[in-house]
């Protein structure tokens, strides 16, 4: 907008100012006409004032001829009369002619002509009666004076003509000074406008010619950045040319034609053919390209890049290759995106595809892997199920007899020990506690192979709490005891709260009981978490095991102490491993005899682990 | 003993139904106890069948069921019971050596009135029979139908 506007303000400056030369110019044409005019006016007047003289020197000398005659009556006082005769009207015609711009003056010479006729009749008469009546009459005839009033006449018409001649002059000069100044006025008013105009239209030239070298700086800089950006161009097609060149997917482009753009030296590798100009219709036959059963051969027009030239996307797509130089065939696994203009019309595409005949090789041997393992599963799971059908029977059918074997003997304890002397008394007590320790020891057992059975149920657990109610249930076990509890800052777990019960039932009961010698039992439970499990221990100042049966500690039915020095089944650290273990965890212990034991075990820290306190 | 109400024990090992009566002995309630040795036996007894044919009295006041029996087991008889209109009311207590948690919820599906695994402590057991004895047959009120003596 703003160069066309500026653009216009140029012409029309120039066109003004042009106009107003031109106008300038004419009026100073017309002026110097004018003035040539009045000069020529000038003249005229000198010429006609002249022919008037002349007029009147005529009719003086007719006069002069005519009054010598009538003295002397000698013929030569005629000779000037006669040459004036003869030149008179020749002299009044070109008065005339002059004078024909001006009816009055015209006029006025009309009236001379006549006057002059008139004078020239009188002096005629005057000359005929000197010749024919001699020298008195004529005497008589200019005394009466009629010539003398006729040239008086006369002189006084000429005198008008040459006065109104001047005054015409006058005015014509007037005239022409009056243009010549309102000229010389429009003349220097044009000339300041148009010098104006011209610096105005200089300042719009200057300013349209700063900023179209403005304009070209910015080209410049534009032009440069151009053949940087050629420049970027062109090292990214280097790079990515080398980069086609040295990875190990084969890449292909082609157009939406099925010409072959890029075909990268690994893609040659993987097909062992290279590029060829068949078209789409053919590449199946090409690279001998199979459907995944091996035999079929792939429709030409699903290849995967046949499908991107139409516009889909394939990922992942299965295919088989074989042809002569691949005769044992290969897996190919393909990926291709369609390449579309800028409108969105299809410009062909790309396919990108490796060599997946090992991994697929390694697949199916992880299959057959998969499979064995599956079987040896199943049969775990028969052996597991039998597992169960046997603790369920043990739970009821052993431990019936062992119910009647009690009662009778408690039976015969009661009734019959009047009859039986004090071994006999002995035996029978002997029996009742083994068989009441038997009926603990299924128990546990029955209760810690439930352990692996029963389903989990995760939820947010507070350890804290936990351990505060563990120790509200082992009330009764130290009423008479002095112990005193240690218990840290402990995180809340993703867990099964009943089962992490029975975990600190056991271990806190275990500390319990293992620091009953002492006088005082100083029992201490303490988290440290690292950045994927939390560690929790419970540490005890009582008797400790010798770390050489550590590893035995978490065995079922393992037991370090003797049953006199302590009671128990081996079954609460089996648990507590079993119960630690199902919730991805680990357990261990350390201890030095006589000094206290430390039993360990961690949880995986997964999203819902939150520090104490949070 | 004008108002005590009678107790069936479905039970098919001898020893514990001599343990049981021992029990039951203490709080003088053996002789109203009705014996059966399997579920077959507790059916017809119940329904007034074969050697019950000509049983007098009507439904007992409880029935102490053991879970393991031979023919017919602790659990079907409970759901022959309780899908019985005339039955369905009489309490019945699974007195059982199983501690298994399916014995336990198939039980109170079933629509049990009380689930007591026998522990094998002989002075446990006796104490646990007797409190079963004494709160089934002479503390609760049964439904009006049951055996009076």
């Amino acid at each position: 907008m703003k160069p066309i506007f500026e653009g216009r303000i140029v012409t029309v400056g120039f066109a003004l100012a042009l106009a107003i030369l031109l106008v300038v110019t004419g009026l100073s044409f017309r002026n110097t006409r004018r003035l040539t005019e009045a000069r020529e006016w000038v003249a005229h007047t000198y010429v006609v004032t002249i022919k008037l003289e002349q007029v009147l020197t005529r009719l003086d000398e007719i006069e002069t001829g005519n009054r010598g005659f009538i003295i002397t009556g000698n013929d030569s006082y005629l000779e000037p009369y006669n040459a004036a005769l003869s030149n008179i009207d020749q002299d009044l015609e070109e008065l005339r002619l002059l004078t024909t711009d001006n009816p009055s003056q015209r006029n006025r010479v009309a009236r001379l002509d006549g006057m002059k006729a008139t004078r020239i009749s009188t002096a005629a008469q005057g000359i005929r009666l000197r010749r024919e009546a001699g020298f008195e009459p004529a005497r008589q005839f200019v005394l009466l004076g009629a010539g003398k009033q006729e040239m008086d006449n006369i002189r006084s018409l000429i005198a008008e003509i040459e006065t109104v001649e001047r005054e015409l002059l006058q005015q014509r000069v007037a005239e022409a000074k009056a243009e010549a100044t309102k000229t010389i006025v429009t003349f220097s008013a044009g000339l300041v406008l148009s010098f104006v105009l011209l610096l105005l239209v200089f300042y719009f030239l200057r300013h349209q010619i700063a900023e179209r070298r403005q304009a070209e700086q910015i080209l410049i800089e534009q032009k440069r950045e151009l053949t940087c950006s050629q420049q970027a161009l062109f090292e990214q097609t280097t790079i990515l040319h080398s980069m086609l060149a040295s990875i190990g997917d084969g890449v292909v482009v082609s157009d939406e034609n099925g010409k072959f753009l890029v075909f990268n030296p690994a893609a040659e590798q993987i097909l062992q053919v290279g590029p060829t100009d068949s078209g789409i219709d053919q590449w199946t036959q090409t690279y001998g390209i199979y459907l995944p059963d091996m035999v079929t051969p792939y429709p030409p027009h699903e290849l995967p890049l046949a499908r991107a030239i139409r516009g889909e996307s394939v990922d992942a797509a299965e295919l088989f290759m074989r042809h002569a130089k691949v005769p044992h065939g290969a897996w190919l696994t393909v990926t291709a995106r369609p390449i579309k203009s800028d409108v969105g019309l299809s410009r062909g595409g790309v396919a990108v595809f490796s060599d997946i005949t090992e991994r697929k090789r390694a697949e199916s041997s992880i299959k057959e892997l998969n499979d064995d393992l599956q079987k040896q599963a199943m049969q775990l799971e028969a052996a597991n199920s039998e597992l169960e059908a046997f603790s369920y029977s043990t739970s009821h059918d052993l431990r019936a007899p062992l119910r009647h074997l009690a009662g009778y003997a408690e039976l015969l304890q009661k009734n019959g020990a009047s009859k039986l002397d004090e071994n006999g008394r002995r035996y029978v007590t002997t029996i009742v506690e083994a068989a009441r320790r038997m009926g603990d020891l299924i128990d546990h057992l029955l209760a810690f192979s439930r352990l692996g059975r029963a389903q989990a149920e995760r939820t947010t657990v507070s350890l804290q709490q936990l351990v505060k109610d563990a120790i509200q249930d082992l009330k009764e076990e130290t009423t008479d005891r002095k112990v005193l509890w240690k218990i840290g800052s402990l995180p809340s777990v993703n867990a099964d709260s009943s089962l992490l019960r029975l975990v600190f039932n056991n271990l806190l009961s275990n500390a319990l009981k293992f620091t009953r010698s002492r006088e005082s039992a100083e029992i201490e439970i303490g988290a440290a978490t690292n950045h994927n499990e939390a560690v929790i221990f419970v540490r005890d100042n009582g008797v400790g095991f010798d770390m050489k049966y550590a590893d035995k500690l978490f065995g079922v039915f393992q037991r370090l102490h003797r049953a006199e020095e302590f009671e128990g089944t081996g079954i609460g650290l089996a648990s507590v491993r079993r119960i630690i273990l199902r919730h991805g965890g680990r357990t261990w212990a350390e201890s030095v005899v006589d000094s206290g034991a430390t039993i360990y075990f961690s949880l995986p820290v997964e999203t819902e682990f939150h520090p104490a306190g949070a | 003993m004008s108002n005590l109400k009678r107790i069936l024990l479905a039970e098919d090992d001898p020893r514990d139904v001599e343990l049981t009566l021992v029990a039951l002995e203490e709080y003088k309630l053996a002789n109203d106890v009705d014996v059966v040795r399997d579920g077959q036996e507790t059916l017809d007894y119940l329904y007034h069948r074969g050697a019950f044919q000509t049983r007098g009295g009507n439904n007992p006041a409880v029935i102490l069921l053991d879970l393991k029996m031979p023919k017919v087991d602790g659990l079907e008889v409970l759901r022959s019971i309780r899908g019985d209109d005339t039955l369905k009311m009489v309490p019945v207590v699974m007195v059982t050596s199983s501690r298994e948690e399916r014995d336990i919820v198939e039980s109170y599906k079933l629509g049990v009135n009380a689930y007591v695994v026998k522990p094998v402590d002989f002075h446990q057991f006796v104490e646990a029979i007797k409190q079963i004895g004494a709160f089934w047959a002479v503390i609760n009120e049964p439904p009006p139908d049951s055996a009076r003596k």
